[in-house]
């Protein structure tokens, strides 16, 4: 039965604006749930309730169906729901300063503590200034010293006073004394003492040797002296500080005094308070102190007398950062979070995920403390909700084996690269880690997860919640109405003016075209975002307070405009011949195949000359693409299917024996995709049969073995193309495509097309099968077999076969007379 | 004691460096003050005779004071030792003059400490020097060397004290004698330089003497340009007015060598007693 061409009707599936009802969007309900997307939708409600480990989630879906903004609002929606979390904060570690401490409170707590602890350094500060400049810590501090001055002197005394009972003299030197005899108040020259009686000069060394253990015996004294009088100073000032800071910590303890850990954290203070107070007001810049300790020191190292200062006893382990040790380093604050957090990190490094310990150069050197720790997003999002975008993480030095380490020992434990793979060897912080409580959602595309999936075992046990994206949803009245809705939500949203009920149609036609299904709707948002956008300023252009149709069909065109210059060229081309197109007429071994390019994000159709030539051969279609390592595989499977076709239907009993090569003529880039193999074997059997085709007609669809045509994508851009092409060179027509039936209800074509369709100007013809096809093609019946598998000999089938039989014959012949001597096979 | 010249008239500044803590603190001192009153500095290393020549003796042995040991004492080794600190002062001499941009001189000298020191300070208009070198004194009290130059020197000498509150203000003794204006002269300059204020004891003989004195003393003040705050004591004995500068904490002490109303018998009493850094003035 011959094909019938599609009717206008068939090619496009309108919207009706009278079925919607409303005027305008500004009538419209806003969508609170995304729309066309229930199974994202259940994915994300799961997964942010279930509350066991592992159930993390991993968002998938193409760009463009707003898969971020659906994941955020709804994992918001959940977290405003739920409780506020702890505040979290660094503190000094009293114990082990490397190892800084973390404290866990309730939310607003941490900014009290922090704020508090500052009041406390303040007044601490001014309390042990005030306590240690008093006139009663002065004199006693001056009173122990000057017990140890007086022991220094006393002793000192009493040597001096020996000597000078045995008319000695001591002489400083800079590492000790030495004695030496005196006359007259003048030191004995050697000639002097050698001119002494020789019992004398006796007497004289016997003294010497009685002075010099004598302060010998001094000397060993004073390091037990100095230790008795650090250990006295230590007790005043522990004693002063006590007195001064005790009400402090006090007052704050009353304040927090719900937080064990805090009360344990003060206690720590108030102790360590205790013990290095003096230190502490010293190297917080009384210059004096500092002074004397530098001095003190300088004292001690040259050997030049005993450390008497107050601040001498613990220089070795006076801190460096002061009363900085106190303060409260706030990594986290939900003082003000409403609800559970949720973080969305854009620049998901290493360091942006778990945080890090900066380092602040001085004096050359790199330092760093407790307060130079920084949050990272999972700090921040503990308690709540983290959103990644996959790609980003994985692109990201070691962000991804940071973020599984973290989530499989629900531990936040700050590390640096350097540390983590021992390339420095430096003395570091190691910061305590935190206890992770989160529900991390990576967002990306399905390629990624399932490359995930597949080749990283840990992935599977931490995301174990797949929320998949749709990228269309059924189209139907109630659906469109809801389309319709969404389009609202999102005009709402992008504060565009209303868009009327005609516009609404046109934008559901334009996203049913995107689709590439009359019975589809498009679900990605960001496009139908963009045409909503780009209306809304066509309407704008013509001053009109509603988006029309009109508008929205400018931005279509206007769209297609900015982006078609490709194809403007390719056009041009064939227009002059440059690529040989032939639209009318008829050739044999020769076609109209249908390409799709991509540009960017525009498709468009393309004819391609297909050309086949046969030879006698051992029953090979050779695929010059694929020789060439143009094709891909799933072309040159299309073609090998056509083998199969042939020898099914004419070759049961036969060998083959024909060689044939088929080409995409002028086709200088890959050929990938199987659409064109109906048009590939329209182009053998024309060549086989020496029938010519007709090249007013072009072709897409695959094919299978037993010759049924099957559906391929992009139709409507295929059927546009050659369409184009046609009319530039003016319709003829009869010009028209052979379309795979199955792909009827995808068309949604454009109204030029459909305009010469109704004019009768152009024809689109749905193919079934090969047969129905090569009839159209060349105006012959195609043949039914008979009960011994011959078809009728004037048909194109019988043709085909008998062209088959005569090679197969031949060959035959030709072998059996090489076989003989006579020749050589020529394959 | 109007229009009197405001130049200090200090041109050299000699400092003893016997490489002890308080002759680097000295150095310290004179190097500042040389910058602020663009004075010459002069570095003197004395190698002590008396120590040299005790290495001839032949029970001549050092106790060490760090390690309570007992060593024959080298002349090789006390030379030598000599020879470093020598070297090491004058390192830091260069070092510190070069970053403030001073002329100095640097000089080593063979014999008595005191000795040498003494003939040095007759060619500078300043020494300064630690209360005690590496003398057995201890920090409280003077070492044998600023003693003598207290008593039989010439110039103005100011005594270093490690203990000494660099903040604090600088203190003068006023007591109208003709040495006070000089006084007041080398206090200024000094809280200029120390970047302190500048403190007053006015002492008279009797209180009818008062007025007057804070009369002239603020015509001075005048003429420099500064505010002073001013505590008066009459007839004070040397006891309370120890007491008085120590309620001060430790900041400079400027007073004449001698005045109306302390003798220079009470002047030395007073620098024994007093832990401050002291600037004698003659």
């Amino acid at each position: 039965m011959p094909v019938q061409e599609l009717s206008v009707q068939k090619l496009y599936q309108a919207c009706d604006p009278e079925q919607l009802e409303f005027e305008t969007t500004s009538d419209l309900e806003p969508l609170q749930e995304p729309l066309g997307q229930p199974r994202a939708a259940a994915a994300l409600r799961f997964g942010t309730r279930i509350e066991h480990t592992g159930y993390n989630i991993y968002a998938l879906g193409p760009p463009g169906t707003d898969r971020f903004d659906v994941v955020r609002d709804h994992v918001a929606r959940q977290a405003a729901s739920e409780d506020r979390p702890a505040d979290w904060c660094y503190v000094y570690n009293f114990e082990q300063p490397h190892k800084p401490s973390v404290l866990k409170l309730p939310p607003g707590h941490g900014r009290q503590l922090a704020d508090d602890m500052g009041k406390l350094v303040e007044e601490v500060r001014n309390a042990l200034k005030a306590a240690f400049e008093s006139e009663q810590y002065q004199n006693r501090a001056q009173s122990i010293q000057e017990e140890f001055r007086d022991k220094q002197h006393s002793a000192l005394e009493e040597l001096q006073q020996e000597a000078k009972k045995r008319d000695l003299t001591i002489h400083r030197t800079p590492q000790g004394l030495v004695f030496a005899p005196v006359r007259n108040g003048e030191t004995l020259s050697p000639q002097e003492f050698q001119e002494l009686p020789e019992e004398e000069r006796k007497k004289v060394e016997s003294d010497v040797e009685e002075l010099q253990k004598l302060s010998q015996r001094m000397f060993q004294s004073t390091p037990a002296w100095e230790r008795e009088m650090r250990e006295k100073m230590r007790e005043l000032n522990r004693e002063v500080t006590r007195y001064a800071v005790k009400p402090l910590i006090d007052e704050m303890r009353g304040q927090l005094a719900e937080v064990e850990q805090v009360g344990q954290y003060l206690n720590a203070v108030e102790e360590d308070l205790v013990e290095h107070a003096r230190e502490l007001v010293a190297s917080e810049g009384d210059s004096r102190q500092q002074q004397q300790q530098q001095q003190q020191l300088q004292r001690m190292l040259q050997g030049g007398g005993g450390g008497s200062g107050a601040g001498a006893e613990s220089l070795g382990q006076t801190p460096t950062n002061g009363l900085r040790r106190y303060q409260v380093n706030l990594i986290v604050d939900n003082s003000d979070t409403q609800g559970a957090p949720v973080v969305h990190e854009d620049n998901p490094s290493y360091q942006n995920l778990v945080g890090s310990v900066e380092h602040m150069a001085q004096m050359g050197a790199l330092i760093t403390d407790f307060t130079m720790i920084k949050a990272g997003a999972l700090h921040r999002a503990n308690g709540g909700y983290l959103l990644l975008d996959a790609r980003k993480v994985l692109q990201q030095p070691y962000a991804w084996e940071g973020l599984k380490r973290a989530l499989r020992s629900r531990q936040i434990k700050i590390e640096s690269l350097a540390q983590m793979f021992s390339l420095i060897s430096t003395v570091s912080l190691e910061p305590e880690p935190v206890t992770l409580d989160t529900k991390v959602t990576l967002i990306g595309e399905p390629l990624i997860y399932y490359l995930l999936l597949h080749y990283d075992p840990e992935f599977a046990e931490l995301f174990k919640v797949a929320a998949e994206f749709n990228i269309d949803m059924d189209r139907g009245n109630g659906n469109q109405q809801l389309y319709a809705r969404l389009i609202g939500t999102l005009v709402q949203r992008e504060q565009l003016r209303p868009f009327d009920r005609g516009a609404v149609a046109r934008v559901i036609e334009a996203s049913a075209r995107q689709a590439g299904d009359a019975g589809k709707l498009s679900t990605r948002t960001q496009v139908l975002t963009d045409l909503l956008r780009e209306a809304d300023y066509w309407a704008s252009e013509d001053s009109q307070d509603n988006v029309t149709a009109d508008a929205v069909q400018r931005a279509i065109d206007h769209w297609i405009y900015r982006s078609d210059q490709i194809r403007e060229r390719v056009y041009e081309a064939i227009a002059r011949d440059t690529i040989k197109i032939d639209t009318r007429g008829r050739h044999s071994g020769q076609a109209n195949g249908l390409s799709v390019l991509m540009v960017g994000n525009f498709a468009f159709g393309r004819p391609s000359r297909i050309t086949c030539r046969v030879r006698m051969g051992r029953g090979e279609v050779v695929d010059i693409e694929r020789e060439v390592e143009m094709g891909g595989p799933i072309h040159s499977k299309g073609v090998l299917i056509l083998a199969g076709f042939l020898g099914g239907r004419y070759a049961v009993d036969k060998p083959l024996a024909f060689s044939a090569s088929l080409v995409f003529e002028q086709s200088y880039s890959d050929v990938e995709g199987d659409s064109a193999s109906s048009a590939e074997l329209y182009t053998l059997l024309s060549a086989i049969a020496d029938i010519p085709v007709r090249q007013d007609l072009a072709i897409t669809g695959s094919v299978d073995q037993h010759g049924r045509v099957q559906a391929i994508g992009g139709v409507n851009e295929k059927i546009e193309g050659f369409f184009d092409v046609c009319r530039q060179r003016g319709l003829s027509g009869t010009q028209g495509v052979l379309i795979p039936a199955s792909n009827v209800r995808h068309l949604m074509l454009r109204k030029e097309v459909r305009d010469a369709v109704q004019e009768g100007t152009f024809h689109v013809y749905p193919v079934e099968t090969i047969d129905q096809g090569i009839e159209l093609l060349t105006g012959m019946e195609a043949g039914e077999p008979d009960a011994d598998g011959l078809f009728p000999e004037n048909t194109i089938n019988g043709k085909v076969q008998r062209c088959l039989a005569d090679m197969a014959n031949k060959r035959t012949a030709y072998i059996a007379e090489s076989g003989s001597g006579k020749g050589t096979p020529s394959s | 004691m109007t229009g009197h010249d405001t130049d200090l008239g200090i041109r050299r500044i000699l400092v003893p460096l016997d490489a002890s803590p308080n002759a680097r603190l000295a150095l310290h001192e004179a190097a500042a003050l040389a910058s602020g009153l663009r004075a010459d500095l002069m570095g003197l290393f004395v190698e002590d005779i008396g120590l040299v020549r005790l290495t001839e003796l032949p029970f001549a042995q050092e106790v060490n004071q760090l390690t309570a040991s007992v060593r024959r004492l080298e002349r090789q080794q006390v030379e030598q030792q000599m020879r470093m600190q020598a070297a090491r002062m004058r390192w830091e001499l260069a070092e510190i003059c070069g970053r403030l941009r001073i002329r100095y001189r640097f000089h080593v000298a063979r014999g008595g400490v005191a000795a040498q020191v003494l003939a040095a300070a007759a060619e500078a208009d300043l020494v300064i020097l630690g209360r005690c070198g590496w003398s057995l004194a201890g920090e409280r009290r003077m070492g044998s060397t600023v003693r003598a130059l207290l008593r039989q020197g010439g110039g103005m000498t100011f005594v270093i004290c490690p203990e000494a509150d660099a903040s604090a203000a600088t203190l003068l003794i006023y007591d109208g004698s003709p040495l006070s204006w000089k006084a007041l002269n080398a206090a200024v300059h000094l809280s200029r330089v120390r970047a302190t204020e500048l403190r007053v004891l006015l002492l008279v003989p009797s209180a009818d003497r008062l007025p007057s004195l804070r009369e002239e003393l603020g015509q001075g003040l005048r003429v420099h340009g500064v505010t002073a705050q001013e505590q008066p004591l009459v007839a004070p004995p040397v006891t309370r007015l120890v007491h008085a500068i120590t309620l001060h904490r430790g900041g400079a002490l400027v007073l004449p060598a001698t005045g109306k109303v302390l003798d220079e018998l009470a002047v030395q009493s007073l620098l024994e007693q007093v832990q401050n850094p002291v600037l004698l003035v003659r």
